[in-house]
């Protein structure tokens, strides 16, 4: 998919404290999106809103340009605290950023850099290991096993039958995993200041979890979850990722009609 | 100006096809794109006036990942994945919850043909499956259908003896 921006245009990652920004620091060495333009701050007062120009630049939904806008972020980071902007997002003019951003939503900026000061973003996703959750299933539950072993005996099963077993088998995955995703949640959360725990949307999963965590606490978090990974190794998939800017801690939506 | 609480619903993302690990290992940059992708489209700070130029993939995306299938279906797969732990050599389980959404996913996370097609003539002594997996971070199914899709295409070859692939125009090198 294509979307070049024709007209000057100023594409924004995020907004951070301005002071590891300001004259004397050294610029950010890390290309724009389409990796073209040169990452640069537009600052008002203590907030700095990190952007980039991209007349000229493709900014579709692509692999390339999510890891820009991705590595960008990750890269202020490293420097300082930062409130990333959802993928995508582009204001008229570096006046509008100044204006609609900076200065009429200071306060919520500052509050919002407040709550995530010296915190990063770490995404736990829990999946079942397949074959092993069915087979527990089977283990565990008298009724699914006999229906499945009179299934299998019959040659000519109706899918009355066979809508039963799956019905069944679906109720007990719902609690199998409610019950793990309480005991990775009990543990985790010891070494977090906050979580959100989001909708599984996979039938295996059985939880989707961001939570902020401190950086002097991030090394005791990996030990955490790596700990959890190889006590259910072969039963549970953990997919772990981070250090994130805080994407899912921010509650910030600007209607931006001034 | 407004500035009100961001009542989005989160999302979260079909489970990738691939192997188990057997121990957990933290991803950051590319490799673990496909699963903050729907963070990085959905979470953050919000300006409703400014534009959002991808938005329109981003929606049919995110409709399609929301899709939760609660079916008939559902219930059928289930009955069979239960069948299946009844035989004593039970084959694996065909992957559930693969779809549209995913499909798509990886169609955003993935690399295209160009830019594997860049990869192979920037290494025209050959690259191995692994290789191109390791650098681009993507499933090795993905990867391997667009790899057999190019080869058929007849942008890159495939030296079936050594497991290396080519850019087209570029002879293997002999020893």
């Amino acid at each position: 998919m294509n979307t070049l921006v024709s007209q000057p245009a100023t594409y924004v990652y995020g907004v951070a404290p301005a002071e590891p920004f300001r004259d004397g620091h050294p610029p950010l060495r890390v290309p724009g999106i389409g990796g073209r333009s040169a990452v640069r701050t537009i600052v008002l007062g203590d907030l700095a809103a990190v952007v980039s120009d991209v007349p000229g630049v493709d900014i579709g939904l692509r692999r390339e340009n999510l890891l820009d806008h991705q590595r960008v972020l990750e890269e202020v980071l490293r420097r300082s605290d930062v409130l990333p902007f959802s993928f995508g997002t582009v204001a008229g003019s570096d006046e509008e950023v100044r204006d609609v951003l900076l200065r009429d939503g200071y306060d919520s900026l500052l509050d919002q850099l407040g709550y995530v000061q010296g915190c990063v973003e770490l995404e736990v996703k829990v999946f079942w290991e397949q074959q092993r959750l069915f087979q527990e299933i089977a283990q565990e539950n008298d009724e699914v096993r006999a229906l499945r072993d009179a299934i299998a005996e019959a040659p000519d099963v109706t899918s009355a039958e066979k809508l039963t077993l799956g019905q069944l088998t679906e109720a007990e995955i719902e609690i199998k995993s409610a019950w793990e995703a309480d005991g990775v949640l009990d543990i985790l959360e010891q070494h977090a200041v906050d979580l959100l725990v989001s909708p599984n949307l996979n039938e295996t999963m059985l939880l989707n979890a961001a939570f902020l965590v401190a950086r002097e606490q991030e090394g005791e978090f990996d030990g955490a979850v790596f700990g959890l990974g190889e006590a259910q190794a072969g039963r549970l998939i953990f997919n772990y990722v981070g250090p994130l800017p805080p994407y899912s801690f921010i509650n910030l939506a600007f209607e931006g009609d001034g | 100006m407004a500035i009100s609480y961001d009542r989005r619903a989160p999302a979260g993302r079909p489970q990738q096809n691939g192997a188990s690990r057997a121990s957990v290992q933290k991803m950051g940059g590319a490799s673990g794109l496909a699963d903050v992708l729907t963070v990085i489209l959905e979470k953050g700070i919000v300006v409703d006036a400014w534009v959002r130029l991808s938005i329109i993939g981003i929606e049919i995306l995110t409709l399609e990942i929301r899709a939760v299938i609660a079916s008939v279906d559902t219930y059928l797969r289930y009955a069979e994945a239960i069948g299946l732990t009844a035989l004593a050599a039970a084959p694996r389980p065909e992957q559930l919850g693969q779809g549209v959404a995913t499909d798509l996913l990886s169609t955003v996370t993935g690399p295209s043909e160009d830019e594997i097609l860049a990869y192979l003539e920037a290494h025209p002594d050959g690259v191995r499956l692994s290789e191109l997996q390791a650098y681009f971070g993507t499933d090795r199914t993905r990867l391997e259908s667009l790899l057999a899709q190019m080869v058929h295409d007849g942008s890159a070859q495939l030296d079936a003896q050594q497991s290396l692939y080519h850019p087209t125009g570029v002879q293997p090198a002999t020893r």
